[in-house]
Order: C-alpha cells, then structure tokens, then sequence
C-alpha cells in the first residue's frame, strides 16, 4: 500500500500529466513561489537567497522559470539538483512543456522524506484561544500531514508549522520586531503528538482538526511544496505575514482556489480557516478538548459527593485520602485533575518526587478497577461559526448634539459580542480607534491600543482572579472630555449567578495623563460587568466608580447595553453612556469582516 | 517561557537512543544548516538554533529534518514513549485510550489484549523508569 503510493508520488514526478499550464507568468507559478504582482513589477515574500535558483529571483518569475527549465534538462547527479531541492515547481514545468522528467529518484533526501510523510490526507489544525498568553490570544493554525504509516492513529502523524524565530527575551524588542518584520519565519516539521501534548495539553486549549478536501495530486503537490519551504525564510510581521498567513498560502499554492482574496491586510488565524471554508477546501472538524476541558467535563459526570472530593483533592493533593475514592469513573476525574494542576511540571519532567509518587499510586490503584467507559465530550460551536476576526461598529448617538460613532478594531472579539466559537468571558480587543462624527466635526474620540478582558469564573477547582487590562487614548474621564493617555488596570472576582451570565467586581487603577493643564491624575475605583447571553440576545451593564483624590470628585460610568445577532457576522446593540457631565444614546451595530 | 522549558527539557530528556543516532544537538533545522560540522561548538550552534523558535526542538524525536535515517523502529517506540510518558500511563491504567492505540500501532502490537497491560500497570511504569525502560517493560509484558 505505501509502496504503491510513493510509487504513485514518482509516477506523478516522472511523467506529465494532463493538466497543462498556458504560461510562465500563470497563477500557479507565482503562487509557488510567492510571487505578488505590483504594477508591472513582481516580488516574492520569500526573502532568504536559497529559495530561488537565480541572483534576481525574488523579482523575476520569468528567468526563475527558464532557469528550472534548463535545469530539468540535466542529469540529476546529487542532491544539490535543481529537481531535488524544488519538487513542486519541477513538476509544474514538467507537466507545463510535457517533458521528460529527470530521474527524481536519485534524490535520495526526497525519497526518505516522501516514504517517512507517505501522504494519505491532510488537515488544517486550530489551536484555540490562550488570552494567558498574549502572543496566543488569536489562536494559532499549522497542518497536520496524515501517513499511511499511521494507521488510524493521528499521534503518530508529523505536524508542519509555520514559525517566528525568536532572538530576543525582551518583551519591549519582541513586539516591535514582530511588528516590522524583524524575526525570520520558517516552516518546521515536528511530530503532530509533540502539537497536541503542548496546545491541548500543557497550555489547556482546545484543539480543531479540520480535514483538508485536496485531491491527490493537490495533496502531493502540497507534500512536494513543503519540503521546497525547507530553504525558505520569510521576515515574520505578527499582523499580516504571520503563521496562519503562511499556512493558508502553501495551501494555496497547490489548489486553484485563489484563498488571499478573503484575506485583509491584518491576518487573523480565525479569518484564514474561513477563507478555506467559504473555498469549500474544510470539512467537518474534530475537536481534541484541552486537559481543563476533560476535567470540566469529567465532574458534570459526578454526584456531588464525589465532585467534593475532587476539590478536595485539587485543594490538597496530598492530605487527601484515596480510600474516599473506589469508583473507576471518579477516579479517571481525578487522574485528569492531577495532570491538569501539575501540567507543566508533568509535562517538562520537573515534577517533585511527591507529585510523581502521588501519580503513580493513583494510576496503579486504577489500574486494577477495570475498563470504564469514559464520559463523552460536551459538544462545542465550531469556530467556523463564530464571527470573523475584525469589526467595525457604527452607531448614531444622541447627546448635546446628534451624530455618528464609528470605530475599528482590528482584531478580535468584545466581552459584548456573541460567543459562538470564542471563549466565553473574555475580550481581545486590538488596535480600537473610535471616531465622533457631527455636523461641524470630526474627533478622534479614542484610540486603544489593546484592552483585554480574562473573566474565566473565579471559584471552580482553584480560585482564579479574572483581569482586565487596557492602555490608549481616551476622551471619557478627562475634566472636559479632553484626550488623555490612559493606562486601566483591573483585577477581581468573577462568577456565573446563573447559566450564561457572567458577573464581575474588580478593584484597579486607572492612571491618565491630561494635555490639558499637563497633569497626572491617578483615580482609583471599583468596576463591574454583568451580562447575559440568551440565545442570540445579551443585555448587561458595564460601570466603573472612581475616585480621583486630586481633583477631589468621583469619575463614574454606567453603561447599560442590549445586542441582538442579526447574522453570524452582525450584531445590533443600543446602549446608554452615564459619565459625570454627559449622558449619550447610542443605537447601531458592530460588523465583523 | 512555558513553552521554551517544555521544548528544552523534552529535549534533554532524549537520552541514549534516539540521540546517539545524530549527535547530541539531535536534528531538525539546526543540524541541517550546521550539518558537516563537528565539535561541540556547532553542536551548541545547532541545538540554540532549533530552540530558538520553541517548537523547532521538536523536530528531533521521532526524527524529522536529517533525522530519516535513525528512523529504526526502537527509536521510534522510545521517542513517542519519551514525548506522552504522561499520556501513556493515563491510558495504560484506563486499560484504553488514543495515546496507548497509538503506541501499539507504532509497535506493530494492535491487536493485543489492552487489559493485560493495564494489570501490568505497577510492572510497565516501576519508579522513575525511563522511556527505555517503559517500553521494554511493556515488551515484557506483552511476552515480546
């Protein structure tokens, strides 16, 4: 079987097939090496000098094409051959000009690599949102390539990855090297299982596997453009150029679909997966549910008494007598609760002697209760059908004067949004710029650079602070409703008085500095966020109390609010805005896209 | 940082087989760009380079870049013994699971009665084993 594939894979590589390319300069070509068209002119993205075989290949997809050309023409006589190092494009030309193919099987690398990968499918793989860890909070997207050597067993697959190398511990020269381009991204090939036990396991997020619909050719060629992204690099800008971007173009490059025309200009893990959804390249997913998942899961199962007892176990781990325990099913809980509090430590192989005794008796003691059936998974939205990754809310306002509210935001999702296919209870909000359009003017009425919300309930197996965090420009507390640099930072409880509510009282800061009378003004308050999803109606109310010991008043907000979804990618709201000297109306919507 | 740790000490971790096969800095980018160079240098060179990113230590398991030809089916079994040591045992106390089908699959053993290495339990997963050790006691348990 895997000798008739590979068979198949250099059947493919050794004799043209019908498919015939009219030019140099077509869609394929270009897609494969990652040329864009400006102008007249071409630049590929790949930036490292390897990718391509002439000196000015990175502009010249023509002489690129007659140098392969030429190339194909020789005897492959090492694997520094043209053909070895370049698979794909070779067979492009190939089946392009209907040649005769050089003898691809003297590229012994190749051949290892092909009967190692032995192609059978392919899948576009999620790894969902981690608001813990900035760099993640968008979630993050890499392919799984499935090998008839497998089996059925996924574990044993290899992941391809598309990644940052990153050169520098300084958080202040990471996100500006990440934002101009300053670290080199390339792809990697890594066992799939090493993906899941890092994603799934030690960072607890869920996991999306969408299989990809290529056909065998398309797979091949994918497979053949992949090993050719060995000699690639490309400068890594976080927003636009990023892993998800990439991922989608090596995709692309071997289908017909033309995918980057769904993209924008900021490229969001969740925008790509739809791109390939709309292309109808996806189908169904299966979810791998994260370690905190399984656990959540696994106590829905239990009676209260032995919920108990797994929070006893997770309050005190080692004070907690197994003997309470002698049910399979409860015990599998509490085995996942252990690998759920000590991930990292399991995970690294730095956990202390008592933490692998304790494991090591609670395994054994499973050991001999039997096989049980375990408790199937709660059912998930597809992040295909939550909303795209960007939005835009347009609003008419009444106040003193009448008029439009229009903001942006680049990516991704507010705690008021629908939250289908996000995580419940947070916010990622990036790069917000709100306009105040009346009459006579335009204001630039905030602008945040982030403003980040983690609301996970405070009191399940630990007690977890939920945070809110923002930093930008902002016209809603200064004196006059002057601009201010703001900094907001907030930190408290949350809870869930009932189902699909969340419930939040936090204590913060909230320093700002004043162009006005250029004064630093440091209020400190109590805020709170309450809502309710019912279906596709919320309504809450967002308030904050203040006080400003400089000034010697109260800054106070409350913010009651309405949105019902209209469509998987608009939201209507109406809400009032109470501050100290004003109070305005608004009634719009927010429009992802 | 989480991560950067996970990534070194899972490759530290790779003792014996699997690293003897391609010199200490094991595989995957770094060793193909440094590939031809000896001395501990390159080799330092080489592994700082596939931990740069994180995740690019992992290539050196189960053999990815250059790594083909240690591919010998020992240095697999250890590897992915070595990379779900946590998973593992989870299944093989369970008596069932992915990790342990997954395992079986790689040994040639699927067919095999699951339950008997869950009786093993206490034999497979002995006192601070080593994948080597796991996996050979699991060979042992299987009478293989």
């Amino acid at each position: 079987m895997i000798k008739a594939l590979r068979g198949a894979i250099f059947a493919l590589l050794f004799f043209s097939c019908n498919i015939v390319f009219a030019s140099a300069l077509d869609s394929q070509w270009l897609k494969l090496l990652r040329y864009n068209k400006f102008g007249n002119n071409f630049e590929s993205e790949a930036d490292s000098k390897e990718f391509f075989l002439t000196t000015n290949g990175k502009y010249d997809p023509q002489a690129e094409y007659e140098e392969l050309f030429k190339k194909l023409k020789e005897p492959i006589t090492n694997e520094n051959h043209a053909a070895c190092r370049f698979p794909a494009r070779s067979l492009k030309i190939i089946q392009d000009n209907k040649m005769l193919a050089p003898q691809f099987n003297k590229c012994t690398k190749l051949d290892k690599f092909l009967r190692k990968i032995s192609p059978k499918g392919a899948s576009l793989v999620f790894a969902s949102y981690f608001i813990q860890k900035p760099s993640s909070a968008f979630g993050h997207t890499f392919l799984r390539l499935h090998s008839n050597k497998s089996g059925d067993s996924s574990l044993l697959d290899h992941a391809v990855d598309f990644s940052a190398s990153v050169d520098t511990q300084n958080p202040i020269a990471y996100g500006v090297k990440g934002i101009i381009g300053g670290f080199k991204g390339r792809f990697s090939r890594m066992p799939y299982f090493l993906k899941l036990r890092e994603y799934a396991d030690l960072d607890s997020r869920d996991v999306w596997e969408y299989p990809l619909k290529l056909s065998v050719q398309e797979l091949y060629f994918l497979v053949l453009h992949l090993w050719e992204m060995d000699q690639a690099y490309f400068d890594y800008y976080y927003f636009s150029e990023n892993c998800s971007y990439h991922i989608l173009r090596a995709v692309e490059a071997v289908t017909d679909k033309d995918l980057s025309q769904h993209l924008k200009f900021f490229v969001i893990p969740i925008d790509t997966i739809q791109a390939m959804y709309n292309e109808e390249l996806i189908g169904e997913p299966k979810r791998i549910p994260s370690q905190y998942a399984l656990v959540q899961n696994g106590l829905k199962s239990l009676s209260k008494e032995n919920t108990k007892h797994i929070h006893d176990f997770y309050t005190n781990p080692f004070g907690f007598n197994l003997d309470n325990i002698n049910d399979p099913k409860t015990l599998d809980v509490l085995i996942d609760t252990l690998n759920y509090k000590f991930a990292e430590e399991l995970l690294t192989d730095t956990a202390p002697k008592n933490v692998n005794l304790l494991r090591n008796d609670i395994l054994t003691r499973r050991s001999k209760l039997g096989v049980s059936s375990r408790s199937s998974v709660t059912k998930q939205v597809d992040p295909v059908d939550g909303h795209l990754g960007s939005f835009l809310n347009v609003s008419g306002f009444n106040q003193k004067t009448n008029g439009i509210f229009i903001s942006h935001a680049f990516a991704l999702h507010q705690f008021e949004n629908p939250i289908n296919g996000y995580a419940a209870n947070s916010q990622m909000v990036m790069g917000f710029t709100e306009l105040k359009v009346t009459k006579n003017d335009i204001d630039l009425k905030s602008f945040h650079i982030f403003d980040v919300l983690s609301a996970a309930p405070s009191f399940g197996l630990e007690f977890k602070p939920a945070w809110r965090f923002s930093l930008g420009i902002d016209t809603d507390f200064a004196s006059d409703n002057s601009r201010a640099a703001f900094a907001s930072i907030h930190s408290g409880i949350s809870t869930s008085p009932f189902q699909g509510s969340l419930l939040t009282a936090f204590i913060g800061v909230r320093p700002r500095f004043e162009t006005r009378d250029n004064k630093f003004y440091t209020p400190l308050g109590l805020s709170s966020i309450f809502i309710h999803n019912y279906s596709n109606f919320r309504y809450g109310i967002e308030s904050s109390i203040h006080r400003n010991f400089q000034l010697k008043r109260y800054e106070f907000l409350v913010r009651p609010f309405l949105r019902q979804q209209l469509s998987q990618n608009i939201d209507s709201f109406a809400s009032a805005s109470i501050y100290n000297s004003d109070t305005r109306f608004n009634i719009g919507a927010t429009f992802f896209y | 940082m989480k991560k950067i740790i996970f990534a070194a000490t899972f490759a530290l971790s790779l003792t014996g087989s699997a690293m003897a096969a391609h010199g200490p800095a094991g595989c995957g980018l770094g060793s193909m760009l440094f590939q031809g160079k000896s001395g501990l240098v390159f080799n330092v060179l080489a592994a700082t380079f596939n931990g740069s990113s994180g995740s690019q230590t992992f290539g050196m398991s189960t053999g990815t870049l250059g790594c083909e030809d240690a591919q010998s089916a020992k240095v697999s079994a250890v590897s992915f013994v070595e990379g779900n040591k946590i998973a593992l045992s989870n299944d093989i106390s369970r008596g069932q699971g992915e990790t342990l089908d997954a395992y079986l699959d790689l040994i040639g053993q699927k067919s095999i009665d699951k339950v008997k290495l869950q009786k093993s339990f206490s034999k497979i997963f002995t006192q601070e084993a080593s994948a080597e050790q796991i996996h050979s006691n699991i060979l042992v348990a299987l009478n293989k």
